[in-house]
């Protein structure tokens, strides 16, 4: 380690120092920033700010805050972003993909309709999924229900385990669904036909459940009907995936004709409807490593989609390629991005600022003054493969970089007699 | 392990002794190598691209040799390397000049697995999922080489991150899969003609739970880890008999024709008819030369448990695996797979998605390459082919995170020397060194960043990338690069 921490033994606050720090406006170099209790209090500060104590050698031993001495760490060369937010993922739900007793994230019933399931009930914040992301630098995920035609309510998750109740942020940001499996034009008559149902389920929902109003959409459930109230009217996004430009231009469509508020996954020829995106101001969650071909709807994809999406003004997320188990390499495909067109700093953005907008996690990804303590520091440019997450808080918490992978790494590693001193 | 006489030589050397002997053209012709021979004829015929001599230099080299070469150059002649050094080239008359200037060089990537072809895009396609023969555990016979389609995008998306070479596999359905075949990414119309010239032959077995997973779910065998060891040692054991058959044939077919040419009358009078073959098996043919060492086991494996019961069942039939392929417990048992001298093509970090898969470590690399093992990056998939070196990046950093002392050198290797080792084609290409084939990237960056891109590819001295070509080579992709 090039960097070090001096932990005052009850220092609330912590001070980074020299790092260059990522903020909505751009990259400060060499500025240091304060966290106290579970906020960020300070932004851009100069030594001066700091009074830093000096040991004999002249190395920094302390710095105060307000005349509180804090931790100080020295971030000299390393890069600090808001924690990471991982989208689309099945974080604390998935934890072994084909083993069942270990996958909650789709229940496999036959019920097409699951709207008023909450994954974040089936969060489990002992997964050894999530000290696995969190040390890669994620602090929260969007966290996904799979299956079905509506699948169910989007929780987000902060990856600081504790119980389910701590950990979940919100438990119901979003509505998934997946439409037109076998056909686009069905799945779309199907989306209208229940959003017509639910509708008049709440202009009348005494008349529903006695039994007077009848719905057309068979399976689907009185809670399930309720908890669509709040998508159809445009209060909750709705998450769709769609990658053939035709068929999101269809989904546009007959959102916008319904009043939903849709989020787009996938989207691999989006670029072809950047500036109506754009427009419409729906947000894109691609995976930039994909090129054309990888199906018949993607075969006008680009690794430049997100490059032309961000130019448009599109707010763009990225979606890793294993989006559960290794959900922190979405930082790898924000690199891609920018190897294909994308501004780094937009890059960045779309790590944490972008989904904590979009899911409406306030307080969260962004570092600015007030805004909740969760950063990473960095032991380089953030979107590099030869990067690697030095150190991770969340709430202002300095957590352990430990995971299970790491244990494993060092007991075989130890055996193997391959430990440095 | 013990000493097995080659049956091809055993066979052949039968025949030529015979056709010595006799002066006729024996029948030994019918021999199995001979007869595997007759799988390999070529109908459409790849043509070398002439390529002038070429001398790139004022660059980064990066040998996978174990140099960086700074400021480096080297000298390519008729499809090979004639010079590599530091400082100035030599001048080579009528050569090209290819200034590296803030550039680097390396090796033609080499991915050990993928199934571009045989799996190829769009991955939907139902019509192409020519990657598993499931219809029996055990299908040797099969040769990935005859499902691959030439047209699948992918190959050029591949030598567009700078592979040069790959090893087409079947899939894990089954105990013994088939004929791997080691390709080049070149257009060609048929897959016959994009084989990398003079690459043995590989064959993909599998263990642990897809093969459970697939006759298991049918109520077939193999549904257990015991039943896939009972499957594939009964393979092994069908394929000695089919061996001493052959052996015998060759035995008979000698004394017969010992006895053509014998001068008693008597003995030649008695010789009897001529010795008919064995009837040839496909399956048994591929084990056959397995056992011989002529073709270089590719065994799918996670668990450390599994490749250990692969190991011992290669000892019990005296064969060598070359590689474990994505072995993310290879880590646990480095220091066998070191002694033994079986490398392990591994994937950085992927991990999670079934239970064999749960002990992944990032530095799975790095730790087997510090225990003095051969260590080798691969895809596995038609995306990360693209960016192989990144792969590399990936794990040649999480080694070195985790206090592994690696060099640059080193991880280059992981997907350049190591896997031409696992493919036996080490000799040929896999690192920039005087009298290999001249396959090369020159890259805008250093390769081990997420922003590096191969500008220019070349196999065997020919240029067959550029960056920024719009054209596409397979004719699926025709159309795709207009937009409306």
């Amino acid at each position: 380690m090039i960097w070090w921490m001096l932990a005052a033994a009850h220092a609330a606050c912590t001070v980074i120092s020299g790092a260059v720090v990522h903020t909505p406006q751009g990259p400060l170099e060499g500025r240091s920033v304060v966290l106290d209790g579970d906020r960020i209090v300070g932004v851009g500060l100069g030594m001066a700010d700091l009074k830093l104590q000096l040991g004999s050698d002249q190395s920094v031993t302390g710095a105060t805050w307000k005349g509180a001495p804090c931790g100080f760490v020295q971030g000299g060369g390393h890069h600090l972003t808001p924690g990471l937010i991982a989208v689309d993922s099945a974080i604390g739900v998935n934890e072994i993909g084909m083993e069942n007793a270990a996958n909650d994230a789709d229940p496999k019933t036959p019920d097409p309709v699951r709207a008023a399931l909450r994954i974040a009930e089936a969060y489990d914040p002992r997964s050894p999924v999530i000290g696995v992301n969190r040390i890669g630098g994620l602090t929260h995920a969007v966290v996904s229900p799979g299956g079905g035609f509506v699948s169910g309510q989007i929780a987000v998750a902060k990856l600081s385990g504790g119980s389910q109740a701590e950990a979940i942020e919100n438990a119901s940001v979003a509505m998934r669904a997946h439409i037109g499996t076998n056909s686009w034009a069905e799945g779309l008559r199907q989306l209208r036909e229940l959003v017509a149902d639910v509708r008049a389920v709440a202009a009348n929902p005494s008349g529903y459940r006695s039994g007077q109003l009848r719905t057309t959409y068979e399976g689907a459930s009185a809670l399930d009907l309720e908890a669509l109230v709040p998508v159809v009217r445009g209060e909750v996004p709705l998450v769709v995936s769609a990658n053939r430009a035709s068929e999101i231009e269809a989904l546009l469509d007959v959102t916008d004709e319904l009043g939903l508020r849709l989020v787009l996954l996938g989207g691999a020829e989006a670029w072809l409807l950047a500036n109506r995106l754009a427009e419409a101001k729906v947000p894109v969650m691609v995976q930039s490593m994909r090129r054309r071909a990888n199906g018949f709807d993607e075969r006008w994809g680009t690794h430049e989609n997100a490059a032309r999406l961000v130019a448009a003004g599109v707010d763009v997320m990225y979606q890793a390629s294993f989006s559960t188990h290794n959900a922190h390499l979405v930082r790898h495909h924000a690199g891609n991005a920018v190897r294909s067109g994308v501004p780094h700093a937009e890059a960045v953005r779309s790590l944490s600022e972008v989904p904590a907008e979009v899911f409406g996690l306030e307080g969260h990804g962004r570092i600015e003054v007030g805004a909740m303590a969760d950063v990473v520091l960095w032991t380089g440019d953030p979107l590099e493969v030869t990067t690697t997450a030095a150190q991770v808080w969340i709430d202002g918490r300095q957590l352990p970089m430990v995971s299970r992978q790491t244990l494993l790494r060092d007991r075989h590693m130890e055996r193997l007699g391959l430990t440095k001193e | 392990m013990r000493p097995v006489t080659s049956l091809a030589v055993l066979l052949v050397s039968a025949t030529a002794l015979a056709a010595e002997e006799s002066g006729t053209p024996a029948d030994g012709e019918r021999v199995l190598a001979a007869e595997e021979a007759r799988g390999h004829l070529a109908i459409e015929v790849r043509e070398p691209v002439a390529a002038p001599p070429r001398v790139f230099s004022g660059g980064t080299v990066l040998t996978a040799a174990g140099d960086r070469l700074e400021p480096g150059y080297i000298v390519v002649h008729e499809g090979r390397i004639t010079a590599v050094g530091e400082g100035s080239p030599p001048t080579v008359e009528g050569a090209e000049q290819v200034s590296l200037k803030g550039r680097f060089l390396t090796p033609g990537l080499i991915d050990t697995h993928s199934h571009l072809g045989v799996y190829p895009s769009p991955g939907d396609a139902v019509s192409h999922q020519d990657g598993n023969e499931m219809t029996a555990p055990t299908t040797p016979g099969v040769w990935a080489e005859h499902s691959v389609w030439p047209q699948d995008p992918g190959f050029e998306y591949a030598v567009a991150g700078g592979i040069t070479t790959l090893q087409i596999l079947p899939g894990s359905a089954n105990l013994v899969g088939g004929r791997g075949v080691v390709m080049r990414p070149l257009p060609a119309r048929g897959s016959r003609a994009m084989r990398f010239d003079g690459a043995p032959e590989t064959v993909k077995m599998a263990c642990g739970e897809n093969p459970i997973r697939v006759y298991g779910g049918k109520k077939q065998a193999p549904s257990t880890r015991m039943g896939n060891l009972r499957g594939q040692r009964s393979a092994f054991l069908e394929a000695e008999n089919y061996v001493a058959k052959w052996r015998q044939y060759a035995a008979k077919h000698r004394a017969w024709e010992e006895a053509l040419a014998s001068p008693k009358r008597k003995v030649r009078d008695d010789a009897g008819t001529e010795p008919k073959p064995p009837k040839r098996d496909l399956d048994m043919e591929t084990l056959a030369l397995i056992l011989d060492g002529q073709v270089l086991p590719q065994v799918h494996c996670y668990q450390s448990d599994d490749m250990l019961s692969m190991l011992q069942l290669a000892a019990e039939f005296g064969f060598s695996i070359r590689s474990f392929h994505h072995a993310v417990e290879a880590y646990k048992i480095a220091d066998i797979l070191a002694e033994q001298q079986v490398s392990a093509s591994v994937w950085p970090e992927w991990w999670g998605f079934k239970l064999e898969a749960h002990d992944a470590v990032p530095e799975n690399a790095a730790i087997l390459t510090a225990a003095g093992g051969t260590a080798i990056i691969h895809s596995d998939s038609p995306t990360t082919i693209q960016r192989l070196n990144q792969e590399a990046a990936k794990a040649y950093t999480s080694g070195r995170a985790a206090g592994i002392e690696l060099t640059e050198d080193q991880a280059l290797r992981w997907i350049t020397y190591n896997p031409a080792w696992a493919l036996g084609i080490h000799e040929e290409t896999g690192s920039l060194e005087v009298g290999k084939r001249a396959d090369l990237v020159v890259w805008d960056q250093h390769p081990l960043s997420v922003y590096a891109r191969a500008e220019a590819v070349y196999i065997e001295g020919a240029q067959v990338y550029e960056a920024g070509g719009t054209v596409p080579w397979s004719d699926f992709s025709l159309g795709t690069e207009v937009s409306p």
